[in-house]
C-alpha cells in the first residue's frame, strides 16, 4: 500500500470510530416497560392492571392522568395507578435504569488513543540571538490494546448490570404495589372505625341527654349522671384519637401516591376490595414464591457478573499494554517514525487484592441468597398461617358472629318493645355489635393485607428482616444496602 | 221397621251413658259439683265400693295466654292436675302413674290420713320412680278444700305446676251453693322468649296464674245474679296473693283446716291467700255487671316485665329519641307519662317470641291493659250460653261519661 492510500486509510478508520462513538446514545422507556409488564405479569393482574404497560410521554400527561383519576373515588387499583405514575421515589428509581444504561453504553465505546506531542527547541535560539537555532518535533499516538480487548467482556457484564437493575427495579414496583394496597386497606379500616366510633358516640351522646333529663326529672342520682357522662367523655376522645389515625393512613397513602396541595382532597370508595382467595399448599406457596424470587434471581444473576470479572482478572497478568506509533522530525534531518510498547511490569501488583475481593464478594452473594432463602421459607410458612387463619376467622365471623350480633340486636329491640330492657341496655346492644363490627373490618384488613404479602411474594418480591409481611415493615432496606455495596 | 230400630239403638246407647255417668260418679245430687275454670275434675271408677282414680304424673304444655305455650309439669295433661272431688265417708283409692323423668310422690294436704300415706318422699314412702306406680287408698274422715302436690323435688316439681284441688264434700251439705269455683293460685318465672319456668326463681317472678293461666287467657267467672257462690282458693306459691272482687262482699267460710264458724266469718271484699293454704269465700251477688276479680298486688295483676328499667317518669325524651332513631329507626320512647299506653305500643311493636305482652285485654270501651291473676266476674240476671263470651249491656245512665266542667259539673 502506498504511503498516500496508508493516509487516506488511517484518516477513514479514525473518522469512523469518533462517527460511531459520538452517534451513541442510549433509551431506556422499553427497559421500563418491560419492568412494568413483568411487574404486571407476576401479579397475574393483566386485566385489572393494564395501566402498568403504558408509559405517558411527559409531565404533563402525568398529571392529565393524574387529574382524571381524582376526579372518581379511589379504588384500590386507582390508587395502585397513581404510585406507579406519581411516587417520587419510585420516579427516582425508575432513573437508575437510565444510570445503568448508561454504563453499559460507556462499556461498548472504543478508549480513546493517547496522543502525545514534543517541540524541542536549542538552548543558544532564546539566550544568544546570534547563535544558530533548531528545533525538534516528536509525536506519538498509543491505545491500550488490553483495554480493548476487554471491552466485549465488559459489556456483557454491563448488560447483565442492566438486568440486574431491572430485576431489582421490578421488586421496588412490587414492593410500592404492596405498600400501597396495604395503605388503601389500612386507611379504609381506620375510615371505617371512626366511622363506627361515631356511631358509637352517638349513642352516649343519646344515653347522656336520657341520663341528664332523667335527672332533671329527678329519676337519677348526681352518681348516676355523672357515670354517663364519664361514657359520653371516653367515647368523645376515642372519636378525637381515631380521627387523628385516619388522617394518618390518609397522609401515608398521599405520599405513596405522591401527593400534596387540592390533589389530597381526594375521596376513596368506602367499602374494601375484593381479593381472589389464594388456593395454595404451603409447600406450593414456597416453592413458587422462591422460584420466582427476585432478590435471589438478582443476587444469582450477580454471582455470574463477580465470576466473570474474576476471571477477566485473573487472565489480565499484565494490567495495561498500549500500543502505539511515533514520528520525530528535527530540523535539517529527515522525519524518522517507528512503533512503540508500553506496559506495566507486574513485580509488585498483580491484581491480586481485585482478585480475591471479587471471591468474597461471589461468596458474600451465595450466602446471602442462602440466607434470603432461609429467611423466606420461614417468614412464608408463618405468612401462609397468618392468611389461613384469618381467612378462617373472616368467614367464621361472616357466617357466625356477625349474623350472631345482628339477630341480637332485632332481639334485643323485641325486648325493648316488650320493657324487657331499657334504652340504655338497647344501645349498649348496639355498641357491641358495632364493636363486633369494629372486630370484622380489622380482621378483613388483615386478611386483605397478609392476601397482599402473598401476592407479594408470589410475584417474587421479598420483604426481608424478621417483621415482613406485616403491617408497616420497610420491605426494601436489605435491598438498599446491597444496591449501595457495588 | 228401619225407624223403630233407629229408636231402639238411641235408647240403648242413653241406658249405656246413664250408666257409665253413674259408675264414674259425675253426679251426685248431694253437692253441687266444682267446676275448675280451665281445668277439669278427675273422673272415678267405682271398685267394690271404694272410688279409684288415675292420676299421672307427667310432662304438660299449657297455654297461659293465647299464643303463649308454656312446658310445664302436671298431672294428666293439665296443670293445675284434674279437681279430685268425694264426699266425707268415701274410700278412695289413688293410683299415680310416674312419666316424669325424675322420681315423685303425692302429698294429699290437709287431709288426715294413715302416716304412710302422706306421701313424703324418704319420711313415709318410698319415691316413685319414672315408670312406677305407686297405690294410695284411705278413707276421707273430713270435709272441706284440700290439695295434693308433690313431697319430692318440691321446689322443682311444684315450680313447674304439679298441684291439684282435692275436694270432699260434706257428707250431709246444710246447704247447696248454686257455683261453685276452684282457683289455683301460682307464680312463676319464665324469661321472655322461653317457655319454660325458671324452678330456681325465689323472687323476681313474672307470670301470676289462676288455674295456670295469666289474662287475657283466663276464664270469666259466671254469677247469676242473687244466687249463692263459692270459690275456693289454693295458693303453692312463694308469696301471698290478695285477691280481691268487685261488686260483692263476701265471707271467708273455711280454710283448708276446715270449715270457720259463722260467727267468724266477716264481710270483706278481699282475701289474703298466703302460701300453703285454702280459701274458700262464698257471696251472693246481687249487682249484675262485668267486676275485676284478680290479685291485689299491682304487679301481680300483669303479664312479663322488667323490674330494673330506668325510670322515664316525667322525663322529656324528645332531644334522645332523635338521636336513639339514627341507630334504631323504629325507636319509640316509652314510660314518660306512664305505661298506659304500652298496650297499643305492643300491638305494632312485635316484643320477643313466646312473650304476651305486659298489659293485654280488650273490653267493650278501650284496652283493659291488666295481665296476669286478673279475670271478670260476670253477673247476670241469667246466665246464657253467651254470658261469658258478652259484655254486661250497661242501663243508660249508669256508665261514666267525658263532660264538660263548665257544663255538666254544676
Amino acid at each position: 500500500m502506498n504511503p498516500l492510500k496508508r493516509k487516506i486509510l488511517n484518516y477513514f478508520i479514525i473518522i469512523s470510530l469518533v462517527i460511531v462513538s459520538g452517534c451513541k446514545t442510549y433509551r431506556y422507556e422499553a427497559d421500563l416497560m418491560n419492568v412494568k409488564s413483568d411487574a404486571m405479569m407476576r401479579l397475574s393482574a393483566a386485566d385489572d392492571m393494564d395501566f402498568l404497560t403504558s408509559h405517558p410521554n411527559d409531565d404533563n400527561e402525568v398529571n392529565s392522568i393524574i387529574g382524571k383519576i381524582l376526579e372518581n373515588e379511589l379504588t384500590l387499583n386507582s390508587a395502585i395507578q397513581l404510585t406507579v405514575l406519581n411516587n417520587p421515589e419510585l420516579q427516582a428509581s425508575f432513573e437508575k435504569l437510565g444510570i445503568q444504561k448508561a454504563e453499559l453504553m460507556q462499556a461498548a465505546i472504543l478508549p480513546n488513543p493517547n496522543v502525545h506531542i514534543d517541540r524541542m527547541e536549542s538552548h543558544s535560539g532564546r539566550f544568544l540571538p546570534h547563535a544558530r537555532q533548531y528545533a525538534q518535533i516528536h509525536w506519538s499516538v498509543s491505545i491500550d490494546l488490553l483495554d480493548l480487548l476487554s471491552k466485549p467482556n465488559l459489556a456483557k457484564i454491563s448488560r447483565a448490570q442492566v438486568e440486574i437493575a431491572k430485576m431489582r427495579l421490578t421488586n421496588q414496583l412490587l414492593d410500592k404495589i404492596n405498600d400501597v394496597s396495604k395503605a388503601v386497606h389500612n386507611f379504609l379500616y381506620e375510615k371505617k372505625h371512626l366511622n363506627l366510633l361515631e356511631e358509637i358516640f352517638e349513642g352516649s351522646e343519646a344515653k347522656l341527654e336520657l341520663a341528664i333529663e332523667q335527672h332533671k326529672a329527678g329519676n337519677i342520682s348526681d352518681l348516676d349522671l355523672v357515670e354517663q357522662e364519664m361514657e359520653y367523655q371516653n367515647d368523645k376522645l376515642n372519636v378525637n384519637g381515631q380521627q387523628y389515625k385516619t388522617l394518618v393512613a390518609r397522609e401515608k397513602l398521599n405520599r405513596l401516591m405522591g401527593l400534596w396541595g387540592t390533589m389530597t382532597e381526594w375521596v376513596m370508595h368506602s367499602e374494601f376490595p375484593r381479593v381472589k382467595e389464594i388456593n395454595l399448599t404451603r409447600s406450593e406457596l414456597i416453592t413458587s414464591a422462591i422460584e420466582r424470587n427476585l432478590e435471589i434471581a438478582a443476587a444469582s444473576y450477580e454471582i455470574n457478573v463477580y465470576k466473570r470479572q474474576h476471571s477477566m482478572n485473573k487472565a489480565m497478568i499484565i494490567p495495561s499494554f498500549e500500543f502505539g506509533v511515533s514520528r520525530e522530525k528535527e530540523d535539517g534531518h529527515d522525519p524518522t517514525s517507528g512503533r512503540s510498547v508500553a506496559f506495566e511490569l507486574p513485580i509488585f501488583d498483580h491484581n491480586q487484592s481485585e482478585t480475591n475481593r471479587l471471591s468474597a464478594m461471589i461468596q458474600k452473594q451465595e450466602k446471602e441468597i442462602r440466607a434470603i432463602s432461609i429467611n423466606l421459607r420461614s417468614q412464608l410458612k408463618l405468612l401462609h398461617a397468618l392468611y389461613t387463619g384469618l381467612r378462617k376467622k373472616l368467614t367464621y365471623y361472616e357466617n357466625a358472629v356477625l349474623p350472631i350480633r345482628k339477630k341480637y340486636l332485632s332481639l334485643s329491640e323485641r325486648h325493648y318493645n316488650g320493657m324487657f330492657i331499657g334504652p340504655y341496655e338497647l344501645l349498649d346492644v348496639k355498641r357491641s355489635e358495632l364493636e363486633a363490627q369494629q372486630d370484622y373490618d380489622r380482621i378483613l384488613r388483615d386478611y386483605l393485607n397478609a392476601a397482599s404479602d402473598l401476592n407479594h411474594a408470589l410475584a417474587g418480591g421479598y420483604a426481608g428482616g424478621s417483621g415482613m409481611f406485616t403491617g408497616d415493615v420497610k420491605t426494601s432496606n436489605v435491598r438498599r444496602e446491597k444496591d449501595s455495596g457495588h | 221397621m228401619k225407624h223403630k230400630s233407629t229408636l231402639l239403638l238411641i235408647k240403648i246407647v242413653l241406658v249405656l251413658i246413664f250408666f257409665t255417668l253413674n259408675s264414674l260418679g259425675t253426679s251426685n245430687p248431694s253437692y253441687t259439683p266444682v267446676i275448675t275454670p280451665d281445668g277439669s275434675t278427675l273422673p272415678y271408677k267405682m271398685v267394690d265400693g271404694v272410688k279409684v282414680f288415675h292420676l299421672i304424673a307427667e310432662r304438660v304444655k299449657r297455654e297461659f295466654a293465647p299464643g303463649f305455650f308454656v312446658d310445664c309439669w302436671g298431672y294428666n295433661g293439665q296443670t293445675p292436675g284434674p279437681t279430685i272431688e268425694a264426699v266425707e265417708g268415701d274410700r278412695v283409692r289413688i293410683l299415680v302413674t310416674n312419666k316424669l323423668p325424675e322420681h315423685t310422690t303425692i302429698h294429699w294436704h290437709g287431709l288426715f290420713l294413715p302416716n304412710g300415706m302422706d306421701g313424703v318422699g324418704g319420711l313415709t314412702q318410698r319415691y316413685i320412680d319414672p315408670g312406677e306406680t305407686y297405690l294410695y287408698e284411705f278413707d276421707l274422715v273430713q270435709h272441706g278444700t284440700f290439695m295434693y302436690h308433690p313431697h319430692a323435688d318440691e321446689a322443682v316439681q311444684m315450680a313447674l305446676g304439679m298441684e291439684g284441688f282435692f275436694v270432699i264434700h260434706p257428707k250431709t251439705p246444710p246447704y247447696k251453693v248454686d257455683h261453685d269455683y276452684a282457683v289455683f293460685l301460682h307464680m312463676w318465672q319464665i324469661p321472655p322468649g322461653t317457655s319454660k319456668p325458671n324452678p330456681n326463681a325465689m323472687f323476681d317472678f313474672n307470670y301470676f296464674s289462676f288455674n295456670s293461666r295469666v289474662y287475657p287467657g283466663t276464664a270469666p267467672v259466671l254469677a247469676r245474679e242473687n244466687s249463692l257462690i263459692r270459690v275456693r282458693f289454693a295458693n303453692l306459691s312463694m308469696e301471698s296473693h290478695p285477691i280481691h272482687i268487685h261488686g260483692v262482699s263476701f265471707k271467708v267460710t273455711a280454710t283448708e283446716g276446715g270449715d270457720i264458724p259463722e260467727s267468724a266469718q266477716r264481710p270483706t271484699t278481699t282475701v289474703n291467700v298466703p302460701p300453703g293454704t285454702v280459701k274458700t269465700i262464698e257471696f251472693v251477688p246481687e249487682y249484675s255487671g262485668d267486676w275485676p276479680f284478680h290479685c291485689h298486688k299491682a304487679h301481680h295483676a300483669m303479664n312479663a316485665m322488667e323490674h330494673n328499667l330506668p325510670n322515664m317518669i316525667g322525663v322529656n325524651q324528645t332531644n334522645a329519641d332523635k338521636k336513639i332513631q339514627k341507630l334504631f329507626p323504629n325507636y319509640m320512647s316509652m314510660g314518660t307519662n306512664g305505661m298506659g299506653d304500652m298496650q297499643d305500643h305492643s300491638e305494632h311493636m312485635p316484643g320477643p317470641k313466646n312473650t304476651p305482652p305486659m298489659m293485654m285485654g280488650k273490653g267493650p270501651f278501650a284496652n283493659i291493659s291488666m295481665g296476669g291473676m286478673f279475670t271478670v266476674l260476670k253477673v247476670r240476671k241469667e246466665l246464657t250460653p253467651d254470658s261469658a263470651s258478652t259484655w254486661y249491656d250497661h242501663p243508660p245512665g249508669t256508665v261514666s261519661r267525658k263532660v264538660d266542667i263548665e257544663e255538666d259539673g254544676k
